[in-house]
């Protein structure tokens, strides 16, 4: 099986801090073979499908092959053996600060949403038009407080998270931004629809990955 | 099922912390503790200085405590096991 693997700077496996052995040339990296059980929490090496990535996106992306026993989990998929194909250069700092200011500025577009239907047009409006991240920063934690100010939960957790959305894009941390981003989604569509709609978020990040950095389903 | 029950809270995060460590939590959990540090550099800096002190701690012996640490902390457990119960 072909899929991608989520690496911190120098090939090191987040949370397990193992390093992988890259590829040299046109070879392919070594072999990792580890020898437990294929769930989480054990020693397996894990690596994700395209629609995976949002939720895990690092500072590296590389293409990985997996050894034939593979077990399969909601948002990752385990191996007992794998290694490296070849890095995806296309995903860098520049892609990924590309990647998190799409990402919130969807976010800032959800929260104007939720902020004119409570009511604060002139917020909304303001949201929207912010010209950078910075300015959607300031522009979002001023509608969160005019909105907790009128007493509307939603509206002033939809202009927060616009508002986070900014800052973490600014830095740029993509697994932030999109996990914002799927909440905001969330509650702009409303609790009935929030499920559905946190899942169509996700599904539009990995798209753009998928067109930005030439990706295959995996 | 709500999208928020379906998201760990840092809070919910420093609860599970000892399982997670251990490796008893359950397929699901796990992955979501692991997507919660995945995304939030706070919670990955706690887990890590939880694992450096584990890792400190487990070094030491009763022979490298000093008489008088061994003392106090004799002392300090044995004040804990007679206080009265809430």
């Amino acid at each position: 099986m072909i899929a991608y693997k989520v690496l911190r700077d120098g090939a090191i496996e987040p949370f397990s801090e193992r390093r992988w052995p890259a590829p040299e040339g046109a070879s392919p990296g070594e072999w990792l073979a580890v020898t437990g059980q294929l769930r989480p929490g054990d020693d397996a090496l894990p690596a994700f499908r395209l629609r995976d990535l949002p939720y895990w996106i690092n500072h590296e992306l590389w293409v990985a092959e997996l050894g034939d026993e593979v077990a399969e989990f909601d948002r990752l998929v385990l191996a007992r053996r794998a290694r490296l194909l070849r890095r995806v250069d296309a995903w860098d700092r520049r892609t990924a600060l590309a990647f998190s200011e799409a990402c919130a500025q969807r976010v800032r577009d959800y929260a104007a949403g939720v902020l004119r239907g409570a009511g604060l047009s002139d917020e909304a409006n303001a949201l929207e038009r912010a010209p950078s991240l910075e300015a959607q920063r300031d522009a979002g934690i001023a509608a969160s407080e005019a909105a907790t100010a009128a007493g509307l939960a939603d509206a002033a957790t939809a202009a927060g998270y616009a508002a986070d959305a900014a800052v973490f894009g600014l830095e740029p941390q993509p697994a932030t931004v999109t996990f914002i981003g799927a909440h905001a989604a969330a509650i702009a569509a409303g609790e009935a629809r929030a499920v559905e709609a946190s899942h169509a978020e996700r599904a539009w990040q990995a798209g753009w990955l998928k067109e930005r950095l030439g990706l295959e389903d995996a | 099922m709500t999208l928020a029950a379906n998201d760990l809270t840092c809070q919910e995060l420093v609860e599970l912390v000892t399982e997670y460590l251990e490796g008893s939590l359950p397929a699901e959990a796990r992955i979501e503790f692991d997507e919660h540090l995945a995304m939030c550099d706070g919670c990955a800096n706690y887990l890590d200085q939880m694992r450096r002190t584990i890792e400190i701690a487990g070094k030491l012996t009763e022979a490298s405590i000093s008489p008088q640490a061994q003392e106090s902390l004799l002392g300090a457990f044995r004040g804990w096991k007679s206080r009265p119960q809430p």
